[in-house]
């Protein structure tokens, strides 16, 4: 994988693991099975990835974690969106519009200019 | 504390716990992951595997996840410590401005501390530690000679020649030689000169910062006289006049040209004289065309630059060998033959040629600042665990609420810094006054002290300086704050708020008493010294005596008269008179005789002048003669002439003892009779007596003296015997023996071996004390004669007097304004401590009243404490200050030892402070009201 792919990789990963964590709190192995299902699992190819960045969203303050107890009995560590999480979501996704639609521009376009 | 220690540091994210969990939550994802799988049918083997698959893997995973968890609590850490340190300062800030009293108090003491030790500090720094303007410092040395007792003597320049052929140690020598010379110029004023050979600005490595220095042309007997002038009088006297190159200065008789001058940095400092210690003016013409004298008694000192690599040590073996060798090769000259000899070479570290004992000095200084700094580091040590115990209710109750130990001497040690910043900070402040009073009293020898000012260095040694009171005073108090045992003090109720344990807190007292008890012994001692100095008689008039000085310029006033062979003068041996022979002589023109008779005849004729005499020093100093007394026939009489019997010369006109009043105990003093072609006359003191003279009839005893220089000696007869009077600073009045030789009789001729300045004339004059002649009019009696002469004047001889005492004096009022300061703290902690005692011990005291105890039970039992603490204080502190003593005794000259007149002072001054701190507390006790405590009860 070339660099520049990570990066696009690690910034749309940030924003999905916000995006996922907006439904509520919940635990990493339940961000990355969603990250999974609504993607087909074309962008999370390993999921250990998953928790770096995590740990790094909650390093910013955009994510709390505590450890609770899964709906299967078991310890997990719970991960929740903070307000400046939230916050940071919103910019994230109108960031993300904008320059999906703009690369929607540039690679649906029929004529090039000189 | 270890226990409470350990809670606070334990490590909530230890690495193992963190890497344990990260473990944990990617297991809990596989074992999720295989479940949902096994639930879709697929083989558990099988499931595990895909879900291993699925996470990628797992080292590298762990690795990073791991890595980003530690940040988080790194960060975490700082923010918390950050947080924890400012809700620590905001405590403090709140707790210190809700008592302004206290807080205005300690800060004062801290203040005040610190701000002596900056200035000391600054002292210490810019004498001891800051270079000297000098490159390659360390290599540059100073060459003098050894003979008997006295170290760093003159040189000879025969000798000095020799000493630079056969050294091997340096690579660059330069012989000086220092004079103060009137520079007759616009605001005439004897400036501080020094003929140097070309070598010194190589030695010290200066470059001009105009025109040219020195070069090895300028050496010749025949170069013309050229000058460098330093920035400073380039700046004050010639308006720092960029044409100044080539422009001829009058300099005593000389005109020299000026070749260069000097970068502002460059500064110079020899022996102090007339205009001060620091040279303004460099010569050329060291030798003055005198290369073949030699022996002892010459006019260098020499600087010389250390090779590469060679010790200060190796080159005093290297000298040592050529002393050795000139030893042996003139025997009669510089060997054994010579009393005191043979002549030695010393080999001296510049910084320490400079400052002499100072250094020693300074560090005494230091260390009088750190008893202070210790005396307020204990002092607000006191106030500050006094009032944590004071707090001891409210620390108990947080720490019932979970306040741990640590926390809690944290905020304490939070409430010493916030002090002691804020008092290093007033400190630094208070320090540029300090350090004004340290220039304004240090003696003149001092004069890196001018240099001595508040800078980064400084601060920064402040800042360690307030880390230090720091650490010291709050280490105690924050001990005791985290050592708090809530139960106790729950349990005990408004009652039994604890006291400062009388150990603790009588120990801070007597800590205080011991310190200041050393300060004030050696203010005392100081105090005794200069008293003693003070009200010692001189044996002579000192008030209602003006004083006036100048030096007439040799050039004018003398002319070049051959050399002492060709004047006949007589050598122990050939070798000696081939090489003394050539010592050039002078002889003194009428000229001289007559100004100095006629400046007298109008001094005499000013109104209100009683008496005027001439000498060539005032009475307090004198040219030392390096020759014994000899009588014409030893035979006769049995002189005692040991090396070290040396007595000063001193030429007088008839008034002489008259103006002063110096008591004439036999013989007679001089008379018109004793004028220049009649016979050779002299007069005495009692120590001369004493010394050269004993079991002879001095009347009438025919002496041989050396006068300094003249030629050939004469044997004067002894005419009179006069009280002895003081010299020097020296309390020892009778210790110095003294010849008065007539100055009408004064030698016309003059070798150049000995007399430095044998046109130096001082004129004392007294004055009716209750009229007003101001010093100026007579000064103009002598500029009306000649307007190109300097003149330096003094009101009184006391004046002159002070000088000698200055260093006495200096030292004097600092120990006294530390001692002070000290007794203040002490008192008041005293105070403090017994005042808390007697309000907290209220009840006790209404009881025992109760019981029967009398008002003055009560009051007696307070002052018993107090007393105790002095007692305590007082024995080691007086052991300390024998000690002390001792140090100040070899620092600072007639500083007597501890006796008993000393020490009942000391232990009156502290009895007395401490009987006033404890007169409020003990009345506070003595009105405790039995019945008020029994009713509260």
């Amino acid at each position: 994988m070339a660099s520049s792919d990570l990066n696009l990789v690690r910034g749309t990963l940030d924003l999905l693991v916000l995006k996922a964590l907006s439904f509520g709190s919940t635990h990493g192995y339940a961000v990355s099975q969603w990250i999974r299902d609504v993607t087909d699992s074309a962008l999370l190819v390993e999921e250990g990835s998953l928790y770096p960045a995590l740990h790094r969203l909650e390093r910013r303050g955009w994510v709390r974690a505590e450890w609770g107890v899964s709906d299967t009995g078991r310890r997990a560590r719970f991960y929740r969106l903070t307000d400046d999480g939230r916050e940071r979501l919103e910019t994230e996704l109108d960031t993300w519009r904008r320059y999906s639609a703009a690369i929607e521009r540039a690679v649906s376009a029929t004529e090039g200019r000189t | 504390m270890a226990r409470g220690f350990r809670r606070v540091f334990r490590n909530p994210f230890r690495s193992a716990a963190l890497e344990r969990e990260v473990v944990e939550e990617h297991e809990f994802h596989l074992g999720e992951k295989t479940k949902a799988l096994v639930d879709q049918g697929i083989p558990a083997d099988e499931a595990r595997r895909r879900a291993e698959a699925d996470f990628g893997p797992r080292p590298r995973w762990q690795r990073e996840a791991l890595k980003e968890r530690r940040r988080s609590v790194l960060r975490a850490r700082r923010t918390w410590a950050l947080l924890a340190f400012r809700v620590d300062l905001a405590l403090a800030v709140r707790q210190l401005l809700r008592r302004p009293g206290f807080t205005l108090g300690t800060l004062a003491v801290l203040s005040v501390g610190v701000g002596f030790g900056v200035a000391v500090l600054a002292s210490v720094d810019a004498v001891l530690f800051r270079p000297l303007p000098f490159e390659n410092e360390d290599r540059v040395v100073r060459l003098g000679g050894v003979l008997g007792p006295n170290d760093g003597t003159w040189v000879s320049p025969a000798d000095w020649l020799d000493w630079k052929d056969m050294q091997r140690s340096f690579s660059a020598m330069a012989a000086t030689r220092g004079a103060s010379t009137p520079l007759l110029e616009a605001g005439a004023d004897y400036v501080p000169t020094l003929r140097v050979e070309s070598a010194f600005f190589r030695v010290l490595r200066v470059r001009p910062a105009l025109g040219r220095l020195l070069d090895a042309d300028d050496d010749r007997d025949d170069a013309p006289f050229v000058a460098v002038l330093t920035h400073r009088i380039w700046s004050a006297r010639f308006g720092a006049d960029p044409k100044i190159l080539g422009r001829e200065i009058t300099l005593g008789g000389h005109e020299a040209a000026v070749v260069g001058v000097l970068p502002r940095a460059f500064e110079y400092v020899d022996y102090p004289t007339w205009g001060g210690p620091e040279r303004d003016v460099f010569l050329n013409d060291v030798y003055r065309g005198d290369r073949t004298t030699r022996g002892p008694g010459g006019y260098f000192w020499a600087l010389a630059l250390l090779r590469e690599g060679v010790t200060i040590d190796a080159a005093q073996a290297d000298m040592d060998r050529v002393a050795d060798a000139l030893a042996e090769a003139y025997p009669d000259l510089i060997g054994e033959g010579v009393e005191g000899g043979p002549l030695g070479i010393r080999v001296s570290g510049l910084r320490r040629a400079v400052l002499g004992d100072l250094r020693g000095r300074l560090l005494l200084l230091g260390g009088f600042v750190a008893l202070l700094l210790l005396v307020v580091c204990v002092n607000v040590a006191g106030l500050l665990l006094a009032r944590s115990l004071g707090r001891s209710r409210e620390y108990a109750v947080r720490a019932s609420f979970g306040a741990s130990p640590l926390q809690l001497a944290r905020e304490a040690l939070a409430e010493v810094g916030l002090l002691a910043v804020v008092g290093g900070a007033t400190g630094i402040g208070l320090a540029g006054v300090g350090l004004r009073v340290v220039r304004a009293y240090a003696p003149p020898e001092t004069v890196l002290l001018d240099h001595a000012h508040v800078d980064g260095r400084v601060a920064l040694g402040t800042a360690l300086l307030t880390l230090a009171v720091w650490l010291l005073a709050g280490v105690l108090p924050a001990w005791r704050a985290g050592r708090v045992d809530p139960e106790a003090i729950l349990k005990a109720g408004h009652r039994g708020a604890p006291t400062l344990r009388s150990r603790l807190g009588s120990g801070i007292v007597v800590a205080q008493l011991t310190l200041v008890t050393a300060l004030v012994t050696g203010a005392v001692l100081l105090l005794g010294t200069y008293a003693a100095m003070v009200t010692a008689d001189p044996g002579f008039r000192v008030g209602d005596v003006r004083v006036l000085e100048y030096r007439l310029p040799t050039e004018r006033y003398a002319t070049p008269a051959g050399t002492l062979a060709d004047h006949g003068a007589t050598f122990s041996n050939e070798a000696v008179a081939e090489q003394l022979g050539g010592t050039r002589v002078y002889r003194i023109g009428n000229e001289a005789g007559a100004f100095v008779a006629e400046v007298t005849r109008g001094l005499r004729s000013v109104p209100g002048v009683l008496g005027v005499a001439v000498t060539n020093y005032p009475p307090f100093w004198g040219f030392r003669s390096s020759y014994a007394v000899r009588h014409p026939n030893p035979d006769e009489h049995a002189l005692e002439s040991e090396f070290g019997g040396l007595y000063f010369m001193k030429w007088v006109s008839r008034d002489y003892f008259d103006v002063l009043g110096v008591p004439l105990l036999r013989g007679r003093t001089f008379s018109e009779a004793d004028g220049p072609g009649d016979p050779p006359v002299m007069v005495v003191n009692a120590e001369f007596e004493d010394t050269f003279l004993r079991d002879v009839d001095p009347i009438g005893a025919v002496v041989e003296v050396a006068e300094a220089g003249s030629l050939p000696a004469r044997t004067r007869t002894l005419v009179g015997v006069v009280a002895n009077t003081m010299h020097g600073a020296s309390l020892e009045v009778p210790a110095i023996p003294i010849a008065y030789v007539p100055i009408a009789q004064r030698a016309d001729l003059w070798a150049q071996i000995q007399a430095a300045f044998p046109l130096t004339s001082t004129f004392l004059v007294r004055v009716a004390p209750n009229v007003d002649v101001p010093t100026s009019t007579l000064r103009q009696v002598i500029t009306n004669l000649d307007p190109t002469l300097p003149v330096r004047t003094a009101t009184t001889l006391r004046e002159l007097q002070d000088e000698l005492f200055g260093e006495t004096r200096f030292w004097l009022v600092l120990l006294a304004s530390f001692a002070s300061f000290g007794l203040v703290l002490a008192a008041a902690a005293m105070f403090g401590l017994l005042a808390q005692n007697v309000r907290q011990h209220t009840r006790d005291i209404g009881i025992r009243r109760a019981l029967g105890a009398s008002a003055r039970d009560s009051s007696t039992r307070v002052i018993r404490r107090a007393l105790e603490m002095l007692a305590v204080g007082l024995v080691l502190g007086l052991v300390a200050s024998w000690y002390l003593a001792r140090i100040l005794a070899a620092q600072v000259a007639e500083v007597g030892g501890l006796e008993v007149g000393p020490i009942a002072l000391v232990v009156g001054v502290l009895l007395g402070t401490s009987v006033a701190a404890t007169l409020i507390p003990a009345r506070w006790a003595g009105r405790v009201d039995p019945m008020e405590v029994l009713k509260a009860e």
